[in-house]
């Protein structure tokens, strides 16, 4: 499977009333799942969400063209339940809403109970 | 190549297993729009050439 990863409309939405001062809430809420279509803009949700709750990721600013032009979550998931395959991850402005400001698949990542996964999620801002 | 288009934000993701007894397994980068993108100039200039622009 292709990785892809899109910051949905929503997140665009997310993105500018953060700048706009109207919400003071930022996407750093990661979750994961097992679906396998290809995120598109419209996406507003995980395809299949793990039971796993999300967690908070640890949120910086990074550098990677020009000084702190990347906004940075760190997040660690911990399996549960039974064992999967992971091929999908969400960044959400909110524990439990579908709120979603991004999304992405990737090839499995097979996790066991208790294994964990720590996702460090980049959207750089300075593409030249 | 700048063609005056404003494009949403790119995104690297990387990941790390942890397994239940500790040890870990730095799977690197798994996700990154920026390849995607590299893609669409040339697909654009190519499309130009054919249309007879410059």
């Amino acid at each position: 499977m292709a990785d892809v990863v899109k910051i949905v409309d929503n997140g665009l939405a997310i993105t500018t009333a953060l700048l706009a001062a109207i919400s003071a809430v930022s996407p750093k809420w990661v979750g994961w799942g097992i679906g396998t279509t290809e995120p598109v803009v419209g996406n507003t949700a995980l395809e299949s969400a793990g039971a796993e709750a999300r967690t908070v990721g640890t949120q910086t600013q990074q550098t990677t063209t020009t000084t702190n032009d990347t906004y940075q979550v760190v997040a660690l998931i911990t399996c549960t339940g039974s064992g999967k395959a992971i091929t999908e991850v969400g960044v959400f402005n909110h524990l439990t809403n579908n709120d979603l400001f991004l999304r992405a698949t990737f090839s499995a990542i097979n996790v066991s109970v208790n294994d964990s996964i720590q996702f460090t999620i980049k959207t750089v801002f300075d593409n030249p | 190549m700048n063609i005056g288009k404003i494009n949403r934000p790119n995104v690297v993701i990387e990941a790390r297993i942890i397994k239940a007894d500790g040890t870990e397994v730095d799977l690197g980068v798994i996700c990154d729009s920026r390849k995607e993108k590299d893609k669409e100039p040339a697909k654009d200039k190519v499309n130009k050439f054919l249309k007879g622009g410059k």
